[in-house]
């Protein structure tokens, strides 16, 4: 891609013409990456592997801290285990079968969950970015819905949908579902509207203006907009877990409180912590793939 | 080819205002012609080609094409805008052929229109981007992003195409090579082109045919045809010639009257100080 960027330049300096656009001057700066790149310049880039390193040392030096922590007399080993006995009850949980049913649970619930909520938000928040009439019916209802506290609606979502799968899911749609609806319809509104102009004046119907320019110029940011909410959805799905369940990652935590495994609750913790971290590389690296068209996805 | 515009007229009605951004003009333009609708900001002529295009809608007066009514916008009246309008994930080929993808046209189409590949690819060589066809816009600098997207607004062959100050955003040596293309597009296609600009010189030598507008409320009041000739005639040297400059001149004069005296040196200090496309997008 790099050599490709380069050939292009190496073109337009032949036709003496100069590239003006903002990705053509990060593509400069990115050929220039190689020497001894500045430390602490506002905002801009530097070397992937010294990026790499610094999140590395961040994992380190918690880990430092946290050993050096459990060891003071003056904190409880019950509630700051310390590191070696963590690592020592990963190795039981890990052992143990009911880490992989709890997690296979807790993947389904949230999977239906967020699946269900893009499945209706994203068409829904295309139509409310889209039409004001849209907009105007269902916005200010969203938004009222959306302050409602999720957990506080545990008990009508039983009443609902029993004490079952289906409660856990609805509690993960509700969670996530209204606050995608709203990414995705200011997603959709930020598409310049000259592209839409400009499509009618290439002959477009609206349907065709919607399906070939809003929505393809709307993905990235809804497809960003997807990744914020997979990682609400894990949230709801332990708070879920956490009242009414008798298995999945939420409801073992609890079990572990209320033996006072602390270590073990660490263990869980940890395995959500990269769970989500790995998701979002995920959604990340799918992100930077899918739309290498974007002016402001780095390549 | 015959655009008609019939006491045309544009009045917005704000929330505590009312602008009339055009007055009742009415104007004809010949197929073949270039015709520049010049003048200073507000003064509507971007108002216009917005109601040409059908993008908005008159508040009085009509507009035929070929005798036939203009009521929203259709690829016959190609548009390219002052923005950088190309869809950034297509490529520079897809872009320019995105017309030929849409149910209208492929229902206009016509047997020896000939392949729609073909002509976008004809098109970027005689824009001089025939090396760039599988490069995304992302890619491009300010100039090459508006040939493309006079490509393809060209590809579909419209009656007439519409162009609201394409240059305005490029530095000054990008306008001067964007106008010698633009003339020899003219030459090569002999599409009718409706253009807008602030310009004075801009307008002179592309175009065989200037109407200036003033400001407030926007309305026509010159028309002149332009004597340097054909498009395929015209280079860079016209610009300094001594007729050129006379015509540049008079143009300017009208464009700020009364520039001589202390009220209109006053005026024009104003004009130069606002930014010029302060109300060309009145909301």
């Amino acid at each position: 891609m790099l050599v490709a960027g380069i050939r292009i330049h190496m073109a337009l300096l032949a036709r003496e013409e100069l590239p003006v656009t903002p990705a053509d001057a990060g593509a400069r700066v990115t050929t220039r990456r190689t020497g001894s790149a500045p430390w602490f310049e506002l905002r801009r880039d530097i070397p992937v592997w010294r990026y790499r390193l610094l999140a590395l040392t961040g994992f380190v030096a918690l880990l430092a801290f946290w050993a050096w922590l459990s060891h003071r007399d003056f904190v409880n080993p019950v509630f700051v285990p310390t590191p070696t006995s963590v690592w020592e009850a990963a190795r039981d949980v890990l052992a143990d079968d009911y880490l992989w049913s709890d997690l296979k649970t807790s993947a389904v619930r949230v999977t239906a969950g967020f699946l269900l909520a893009a499945a209706i938000g994203i068409p829904a928040g295309l139509a409310m970015g889209s039409f004001k009439v849209v907009e105007g019916l269902f916005q200010p209802l969203t938004e009222f819905v959306r302050y409602v506290p999720v957990p506080a609606l545990i008990p009508i979502l039983m009443v609902f949908f029993g004490i079952d799968e289906l409660s856990k899911v609805m509690l993960i749609w509700v969670g996530t579902f209204f606050q995608l609806v709203l990414m995705v319809a200011d997603e959709t509104r930020r598409v310049p509207y000259e592209l839409l102009q400009v499509s009618y004046t290439l002959g477009a119907r609206r349907s065709e203006v919607i399906r070939r320019v809003l929505w393809p110029a709307a993905m990235p940011g809804i497809f960003d907009a997807l990744r914020l909410c997979n990682g609400w959805a894990w949230t709801y799905l332990v708070v879920a877990e956490l009242v009414a369940a008798n298995e999945g990652l939420g409801y073992r935590v609890l079990k572990f409180s209320r033996f006072l495994q602390t270590p073990k609750i660490w263990v869980y913790l940890i395995l959500l912590g990269v769970i989500g971290l790995g998701l979002d590389i995920v959604f990340r690296t799918v992100n930077r793939r899918l739309f290498r068209w974007a002016e402001t996805v780095k390549r | 080819m015959k655009l008609e515009l019939c006491d045309l007229s544009k009045t917005y009605h704000g929330q505590k205002s009312v602008v009339q951004a055009l007055a009742p003009t009415s104007f004809r333009v010949d197929g073949g012609a270039f015709v520049t609708l010049l003048g200073p900001s507000g003064c509507g002529k971007s108002t216009a080609l917005s109601l040409v295009a059908g993008l908005e809608e008159a508040t009085g007066g009509e507009i035929l094409l070929d005798g036939v009514k203009v009521t929203g916008p259709g690829a016959e009246r190609g548009m390219v805008f002052q923005s950088y309008t190309l869809f950034p994930w297509l490529t520079v080929l897809e872009n320019a052929r995105f017309s030929t993808r849409l149910a209208n046209n492929k229902k206009r189409r016509e047997p020896g229109d000939g392949d729609a590949v073909d002509r976008a690819k004809s098109l970027l060589d005689l824009m001089g981007l025939g090396d760039f066809a599988n490069a995304y816009p992302r890619d491009l600098s300010g100039g090459m992003k508006q040939r493309v997207a006079i490509a393809r607004a060209l590809v579909n062959r419209p009656k007439v195409l519409l162009m609201d100050e394409p240059f305005g955003a490029l530095d000054a040596q990008t306008r001067e090579e964007m106008q010698e293309l633009m003339l020899k597009l003219h030459a090569h296609e002999g599409t009718t082109v409706l253009f807008v600009t602030h310009d004075v010189e801009e307008a002179i030598y592309l175009s065989t045919r200037v109407l200036v507008f003033s400001s407030r409320p926007g309305r026509l009041i010159r028309d002149f045809e332009v004597p340097f000739g054909a498009s395929s005639e015209r280079r860079p040297e016209l610009k300094l010639s001594a007729e050129f400059t006379e015509w540049k001149r008079e143009l300017f004069g009208l464009l700020h009257p009364g520039t001589a005296s202390h009220e209109g040196r006053r005026a024009l200090l104003d004009r130069l100080v606002t930014p010029s496309s302060e109300d060309r997008h009145p909301s």
